[in-house]
């Protein structure tokens, strides 16, 4: 090999080396910038509560602050040998056959006797007039009177009724004492004893 | 560029199978059993309470966003130059309350409030960049409701309690004034006899 060959060689040696060293330069100039992603995805959370269960008792007192009642309450029964029902003249009754005074639904049917000790003066109720009902179990269920309906005494639907808590309190009225007034009490509040 | 987010959340809650059971108030005493004598006794309450509740809700965001990067140019320098790029970020970001009450037996429909408009981002300078894409989120949160409370399982009635008034007072009187009557009657009786005997 010549010496001007020799000299050519290291001539584009260097200028390989020289243009490798610009490349690297302007590479590190140019940078792209780093494009920030962020969470894309939808974010979705789910909780399952179940349904909390429903306070509910017999009724063993009822109390009527305006008409000054202030009654024991058992629980009555229907004999369907005769169609009666028990009661008698010392207390109320919780008709057995409806729901249990509760704040979830349904109907809750206490009767009493048309007279002097027990609910004579239910006539005398006045609209939002309250109602007590403690229950066995240790709770006040307080309601407000709404409506009074006078039906025959084969008119059983109170029993079939389900919509919300509602308390119902019986009595007889009529010349004969031939109809049976239904007192409609709506449920507002609950205290535990 | 465009980013487009499609946040599809479907969620579905179940609930079945939930009992509830009422205190049983049947009972029976069985008396004067004599010699020999086979008596048998058998309350059975059963109380029954199915609450199924199937809620689904479906919660579309969509988010549209551009950013458009600026350029930049470098020519005619002698000694060189650069010219360096900038930045284009998009960001928003959303989030979605679902409520659903589930109350006894009765499903609650509860409409799914429309998604919150997403907050814009914002792009611009010089160079080449890339957006942010958006972020959505649903969030169900139900709220539980009150289980059903049973009926009792018993005969059902034909007829009201029977509440007449039955005082003692009353009775008394009525018992009384049939007496009256009854004596008041005789003594016509008697002196229409003695009359047509005379």
């Amino acid at each position: 090999m010549s010496k001007s060959t020799d000299s050519k060689a290291q001539f584009y040696g260097l200028v390989g080396l020289l243009n490798i060293a610009v490349g690297v330069m302007f590479y590190t100039i140019n940078i792209t910038p780093t494009p920030v992603l962020a969470n894309s995805a939808p974010h979705i959370q789910s909780t399952v509560i179940k349904p909390a269960p429903a306070t509910q008792g017999l009724p063993v007192r009822v109390v009527i602050p305006s008409l000054s009642l202030d009654l024991p309450v058992a629980v009555g029964t229907y004999n369907t040998d005769d169609g009666s029902w028990t009661v008698d003249n010392t207390k109320a009754y919780y008709a057995d056959v409806s729901m249990p005074i509760n704040n979830a639904n349904g109907t809750t049917l206490i009767y009493g006797h048309a007279q002097a000790t027990i609910f004579e003066t239910l006539p005398q109720i006045q609209p939002q007039a309250d109602v007590i009902v403690y229950t066995d179990n240790g709770y006040a269920f307080h309601y407000t009177y709404t409506t009074v309906q006078e039906v025959a005494p084969t008119d059983v639907s109170v029993f079939t009724s389900n919509g919300p808590p509602k308390l119902v309190l019986q009595t007889c009225v009529g010349a004969y004492s031939e109809r049976r007034a239904l007192y409609s009490f709506r449920l507002v509040a609950i205290d535990a004893l | 560029m465009k980013k487009l987010l499609l946040g599809l959340a479907i969620a579905t809650l179940s609930l079945s199978g939930t009992s509830a059971s009422v205190g049983a108030t049947d009972s029976c005493t069985i008396s004067n059993t004599g010699p020999d004598s086979t008596n048998s006794c058998v309350v059975k309450e059963d109380f029954t309470c199915k609450v199924e509740n199937d809620n689904k809700f479906t919660v579309i965001n969509k988010n549209n966003q551009e950013a458009t990067s600026g350029s930049a140019a470098v020519s005619g320098n002698t000694t060189g130059g650069s010219a360096t790029s900038g930045s284009a970020t998009n960001s928003n970001g959303t989030v979605i309350d679902v409520t659903i009450t589930n109350s006894g037996c009765v499903v609650a429909a509860v409409t799914p409030p429309a998604p919150v408009t997403p907050v814009g981002g914002s792009g611009g300078g010089s160079g080449g960049g890339q957006p942010v894409s958006g972020m959505g989120a649903a969030q169900p949160r139900p709220v539980g409701g009150m289980g059903a409370v049973a009926a009792p399982q018993k005969a059902a009635p034909t007829m009201l309690p029977d509440t007449s008034a039955t005082s003692t007072i009353g009775i008394t009187a009525g018992l009384v004034a049939l007496l009256a009557a009854a004596i008041v009657g005789s003594r016509f009786a008697v002196g229409a006899y003695s009359n047509i005997k005379s």
